[in-house]
C-alpha cells in the first residue's frame, strides 16, 4: 500500500500555498519595481520569461531526444519532462504580455529611431512590432502543438495500448520536432534577445542560448529528482547511476556552453568589426566586467573542476550544489546578455542585480513550479509500461 | 598439489553472475573471469579497484596544455614576433584553439600508450588465452585453490555445478 502511494505524486495544499505566496510576493515586487524603474523591470521580466520558456521547451526537447536516441536511463523521470512541457501555454501568455514593454526593451520598435539609421532600415522588414508579435504566435503554436502531441504519445506508451506503432509514431514526430526546434529556438533567441542590440549580430548566438537551455534543464531535472527522492518518491528506481549520467551531462554541457561562449568571443575578437565588437566592449567596461567574467567562472570553471571526479558525479549533495549554481548562473548569463544595452540606453549606472530582481525571479520560479507540480500530481510517477523502463531501472555502469 | 586453479565454464552470463555471487558469499576469492563481452556487476564481485588511468589522462592533458601555451608564447612573441591582424604578439584568444587541441591530443595519446604499457600489450603480442572459447560464446571463471583454504575443493565444485557450470577442469598455471 505504501509503495502504491509513492508512485503517485501528491501536491499538498501547503506546497501550493507556499508557491502561491511566493508568486504573490513576486507580483508585488514586480509592481514595486515597475514604479521604481520601468527599464529594470522589463529586463527582469524578459530574463525570467525567456529562462522559463526555455525550461518548458527543454521538457519536450528531452522527451524527443529520449525517443530518438532510444535512451533508457531517462525513462523513469519522463513524467518530470512531460510536466515541464506543460509550462509552454503559460509562457505564451507571458510572452504576449511583453508587448507592453516592447518600446522599453527593443530600440527597433520606435519608428523614429529606425528612420534615422541606415543600417537598421535594412532590417526594418524583419524587425517591426507587428511581425515580431506574429512570430511569437507562430513559435508558440508550433511548440505547444508539438509538445502536446509528444506528451500525449509518451503517455500512451505507458498505458500499454497501441503497441510498437506508438514508438514509431513518437520517434517520427520527435524527428520533425527536433528540426523545427532548432529553427524556432534560433528565431526566438534572435528575436527576443539578440535584437535588444539591433546593430549587433552573431550567427552562433542561437547555439549559445541553446547550450544554456541544455545545462539549466539538466540542472533543474537533477534538483527535482533529488528533492522528489528526499520526499520519498522514486525509491529504488533512481540510483547513483542515473545521477552519474545526469552529472556527466551537466559536466559535458557546461563545457559545451563555455566552448560556444569562447567561440563567439574568438570570432568577434579576430574580425574586429565595430558592429560586432560593441557587444563585448559594453561588457568589458561600464562596471559590467566583473559580472561578465564571473559568469564564465560560475557557469564553467567551477562545475568543470567540481564535477571532474567520478565520485562527485555520483554524490547527490555535490550535484545539488552544482545544479543550484548552474541554475543561478544561467539566469545571470541571460541577464548579462539582455541588460547592458538597455541599461546604457536608459543611463542606469548601477549594474548590480537590484533588490527587486530576486523576489521577481522567485515569483516566476514559483509560478513555474506550480504549473509543473500541478501537471505532475495525480499521475503515475513511474512509467512502468514503457518499453525502456526495465532497462532503465537496471542501469549499471 | 599440481593443479592449483579451478576453471569453470559457463554457457550463460546470468548463471555466471549468480555463481560468482554464491562463490563470493562463501568468502572464496575469484581469481578472474573471462567473458566474450562486458558483463555488468562482475567488477564489484571481483573486487576490482577503479582504474587510475584518468589521473594519467588529467596530468597528460595538463602537460599538453602548458606545452602548447609555452610553445606559442615562445614562437610568436619571442623567437619570431610578427604582427598578425593588428593583434598583440601574445594574443591568448588566438592561442586557445591550438592549446585545446594539443591538450586533447596529449591526453589521448598518453592514455592509450599508458594503457598498453600497463596491460603489457604491444603490436605482435602472442595471444595468451585461457581457453579459445571465451572469445566466442563461453564464460570462464578461474578460482585459485589457495584463496579457498577454508572451503573444501569439492564444496566449491559442487557450488559451481549447482549454479550452472557446464564444465569444470583443473589446471596448473
Amino acid at each position: 500500500m505504501n509503495k502504491q502511494q509513492n508512485e503517485v505524486f501528491e501536491l499538498s495544499n501547503k506546497m501550493q500555498g507556499i508557491a502561491l505566496a511566493l508568486f504573490a510576493i513576486g507580483v508585488i515586487a514586480f509592481v514595486a519595481s515597475f514604479l521604481h524603474s520601468e527599464a529594470r523591470t522589463w529586463v527582469s521580466y524578459l530574463v525570467n520569461v525567456f529562462y522559463l520558456v526555455s525550461l518548458g521547451l527543454a521538457g519536450t526537447f528531452f522527451l524527443s531526444l529520449q525517443s530518438l536516441a532510444k535512451t533508457g536511463w531517462m525513462v523513469p523521470f519522463k513524467r518530470i519532462l512531460e510536466a515541464m512541457s506543460s509550462f509552454l501555454p503559460v509562457g505564451f501568455v507571458l510572452m504576449i504580455l511583453l508587448f507592453f514593454g516592447i518600446h522599453t526593451i527593443y530600440e527597433w520598435s520606435h519608428p523614429g529611431i529606425m528612420e534615422h539609421d541606415a543600417l537598421l532600415q535594412k532590417k526594418a522588414a524583419y524587425l517591426n512590432t507587428p511581425f515580431f508579435m506574429v512570430r511569437i504566435v507562430i513559435l508558440f503554436v508550433i511548440w505547444i502543438t508539438f509538445s502536446k502531441i509528444i506528451v500525449k504519445l509518451s503517455r500512451k506508451l505507458d498505458s500499454g495500448t497501441g503497441g510498437a506503432a506508438v514508438i514509431v509514431k513518437l520517434s517520427r514526430i520527435s524527428a520533425i520536432f527536433m528540426v523545427l526546434f532548432g529553427l524556432t529556438y534560433s528565431v526566438a533567441s534572435f528575436d527576443w534577445i539578440m535584437s535588444v542590440e539591433p546593430h549587433w549580430f552573431s550567427t552562433i548566438f542561437a547555439l549559445y542560448t541553446f547550450s544554456g537551455l541544455f545545462v539549466s534543464a539538466i540542472a533543474f531535472i537533477t534538483i527535482s529528482l533529488i528533492v522528489l527522492q528526499s520526499w520519498g518518491y522514486f525509491k529504488g528506481v533512481i540510483n547513483e547511476n542515473h545521477y552519474h549520467d545526469l552529472g556527466k551531462f551537466m559536466f559535458g554541457f557546461s563545457t559545451f556552453w563555455a566552448y560556444i561562449w569562447f567561440s563567439q568571443y574568438l570570432l568577434i575578437w579576430y574580425s574586429n568589426i565595430p558592429e560586432e565588437t560593441e557587444y563585448f566592449l559594453l561588457r568589458f567596461h561600464h562596471d559590467w566586467s566583473w559580472l561578465f567574467y564571473f559568469n564564465f567562472a560560475f557557469n564553467w570553471l567551477v562545475p568543470f573542476l567540481v564535477l571532474m571526479p567520478r565520485s562527485s558525479k555520483r554524490n547527490k549533495r555535490v550535484l545539488l550544489v552544482v545544479s543550484g549554481l548552474l541554475l543561478v548562473g544561467h539566469w545571470i548569463d541571460l541577464y548579462v546578455m539582455i541588460a547592458p544595452k538597455i541599461f546604457a540606453h536608459f543611463k542606469i549606472h548601477s549594474v548590480a542585480i537590484s533588490l527587486y530582481d530576486i523576489p521577481i525571479a522567485l515569483g516566476f520560479a514559483a509560478l513555474f513550479l506550480l504549473v509543473v507540480m500541478r501537471a505532475l500530481r495525480n499521475s503515475n510517477l513511474l512509467p512502468k509500461q514503457d518499453p525502456y523502463y526495465q532497462e532503465a531501472v537496471h542501469l549499471h555502469q | 598439489m599440481s593443479n592449483n586453479y579451478i576453471l569453470a565454464m559457463f554457457d550463460d552470463e546470468e548463471d555466471l553472475v549468480r555463481a560468482a555471487k554464491q562463490i563470493v558469499s562463501h568468502e572464496v576469492l575469484i581469481h578472474d573471469i573471462y567473458t566474450p563481452f562486458p558483463v555488468h556487476g562482475l567488477d564489484d564481485l571481483l573486487l576490482i579497484k577503479r582504474s587510475r588511468l584518468p589521473y594519467i589522462t588529467f596530468l597528460a592533458g595538463l602537460f599538453g596544455l602548458l606545452m602548447a601555451i609555452a610553445f606559442q608564447v615562445w614562437s610568436s612573441a619571442s623567437a619570431w614576433p610578427i604582427i598578425v591582424g593588428g593583434k598583440p604578439h601574445n594574443s591568448f584568444p588566438a592561442f586557445m584553439p591550438v592549446t585545446f587541441e594539443l591538450m586533447v591530443l596529449f591526453a589521448a595519446l598518453v592514455t592509450v600508450g599508458m594503457f598498453f604499457f600497463r596491460a603489457k600489450l604491444f603490436p605482435g603480442k602472442q595471444v595468451d588465452l585461457i581457453d579459445p572459447r571465451v572469445t566466442d560464446n563461453k564464460f570462464m571463471m578461474v578460482i585459485n585453490k589457495c584463496s579457498a583454504v577454508t572451503k573444501k575443493e569439492e564444496f566449491i565444485q559442487e557450488l559451481l555445478t549447482q549454479n550452472g557450470a557446464s564444465e569444470i577442469t583443473e589446471r596448473e598455471i
